[in-house]
């Protein structure tokens, strides 16, 4: 098997070698100048602008790396790229307030959460047939999927609550209060914890993935938005939206270790495979920030569209 | 499938009706000047929170902390509106400061839709705006730089409440400032 795909491999790189690749890519959607840049993780460069009309806000990466999915809110759906073409290949309508998404760790299955009907759809990754539409609380936002495969997590921002779904027959098993306006949201690598960030009450909540029970509430800055673990779980990194800043907290003893300073109004944000650097998408600069996870500093500023908010995960694997 | 279909009406009649802060996309601004004057008297002249007399427009300002975070203050302009902000962060060190709209008076009531919908005095939503004041040598570069939403929170906004007027009016307001700001500090 190795064998064959080393072969098939081979024969790619003869035929189309521009289209193949070997580093992590950072995807970053630029809504106000209605683009997608594709960053080299290797080389901290743009290689790639895709036009992409409605508003692209969130984003979703398969797990194989070779495609990703852009939430158009003003198109009232999603766009398809394919990141080996590095191309928009087909758009799909989903709903008028299409914004977070995400795709399940098995790459099967997209959710698309509808920010106006109050509901996430659930689609195949091939067909993109709506398998089932899931009524949740207020505005979904946030969408995080566990390593199994088997919950769904969604932040319900207008509601002040987060819902777990079960994925096997699509009901929601519990909803639970959380701080004001939950936004992004992110489960740790083993599926046992669930952090929100909460825009309005400048916090996070931390959540037993499991039970739902609300651990702990962590002060953080100004409009918190999304969040990322790196160090192997170890630091959750938050941005802060209005202080231009990202809160570093040690997961352990659940205190703020470190603020770095980012560009202007921070908003999506992401780990990179290597679980070290960290991504993060400036809105206002349109520049995306490379935090070093270990010294705690910004090692780079990539210069990337207007608008770049890069809300999801947004780093393939691979 | 005609009970789904009603349903689906249902819940687009109630998504219509409730207001939501997230739903149109977030707008930027972003105006900068050169001024001829050092940066520590061009600060001098914006560093007070309670004085906003460097905008044109602006009749009086008071703030109920001065220049600590958290401070309110009111802006009551020449057409005896008011704009109600919080200051969110002050830092004499980079010569900077931030704050966020909270309240503002209605400019005009407009009939759209068949609603009756309230324009603010200056058409945005959740509006949070910086200035800051960069030294340059003998000379001094400010920047101003906002980030809101447009007035209307719907779909199909009015064209009073619309991204267009929501980027003239504070694009407006920003250069206006920066000029004013300018022949201040350069007399």
């Amino acid at each position: 098997m190795l064998k064959t795909n080393a072969v098939v491999f081979g024969l790619l790189l003869l035929a189309a070698s521009t289209f193949v690749r070997a580093n992590a890519l950072a995807v970053v959607t630029n809504q106000l100048s209605e683009s997608v840049s594709l960053i080299d993780t290797d080389s901290r460069q743009v290689i790639a602008t895709i036009p992409v009309p409605g508003k692209p806000a969130g984003v979703a990466v398969t797990p194989d790396g070779k495609r990703c999915f852009i939430s158009t809110p003003e198109a009232e759906g999603f766009a398809v790229i394919d990141l080996m073409q590095r191309k928009l290949v087909q758009t799909v309508n989903v709903g008028p307030g299409a914004l977070g998404i995400a795709v399940s760790p098995d790459g099967h299955k997209l959710f698309v959460a509808d920010w106006y009907h109050n509901s996430v759809a659930v689609l195949d990754t091939h067909e993109f047939k709506r398998l089932t539409t899931i009524n949740v609380g207020e505005s979904p936002s946030g969408l995080a999927i566990s390593p199994n495969n088997r919950w769904l997590y969604v932040a319900n921002r207008m509601s002040d609550s987060v819902s777990k779904i079960d994925l096997a027959d699509y009901h929601v098993t519990k909803t639970v209060s959380v701080g004001k306006h939950p936004f992004g949201i992110t489960l740790d690598s083993s599926g046992l914890k669930l952090y929100t960030a909460n825009v309005q009450s400048d916090d996070v909540t931390v959540l037993d993935a499991t039970t739902m029970a609300v651990l702990a509430t962590v002060k953080v800055n100004l409009l918190p938005y999304a969040a990322t673990l790196a160090l192997n779980d170890s630091r959750l990194f938050v941005t802060n939206q209005d202080d231009g800043s990202v809160s570093v907290i040690d997961t352990d003893t659940l205190k703020e270790i470190a603020l770095l300073n980012v560009g202007d109004k921070p908003e999506g944000i992401d780990t990179h495979p290597n679980d070290r650097s960290v991504y993060v998408a400036n809105w206002f600069d349109g520049t995306v920030s490379v935090v070093d996870a270990k010294q705690l500093k910004v090692i780079d500023t990539i210069k990337t569209g207007e608008g770049s908010r890069a809300f999801g995960r947004f780093i393939t694997t691979h | 499938m005609k009970k789904i279909m009603f349903t689906g009406l249902l819940v687009s009649f109630f998504a219509m009706s409730t207001v939501y802060a997230h739903g149109p996309v977030r707008q930027k601004a972003e105006e900068e000047i050169t001024i001829n004057a050092p940066a520590i008297k061009v600060w001098g002249i914006i560093n007070n929170y309670d004085d906003m007399s460097w905008l044109p427009g602006v009749k009086s300002t008071t703030a109920n902390k001065g220049n600590s975070k958290g401070s309110v203050r009111v802006i009551t302009l020449d057409n005896g509106g008011t704009i109600t902000e919080e200051l969110k962060k002050y830092d004499e060190s980079s010569m900077s400061y931030s704050y966020k709209i909270t309240d503002m008076s209605v400019a005009k009531t407009i009939n759209h839709a068949g609603v009756d919908e309230k324009v603010p005095v200056l058409p945005v939503d959740n509006y949070a705006a910086s200035i800051e004041v960069e030294s340059k040598g003998d000379t001094s570069v400010v920047a101003w730089k906002a980030a809101y939403y447009r007035a209307y929170m719907n779909n199909n906004p009015p064209a009073e409440m619309n991204e267009e007027a929501a980027n003239t009016a504070v694009t407006t307001l920003l250069k206006s400032g920066l000029t004013n700001l300018k022949m201040l500090a350069e007399k």
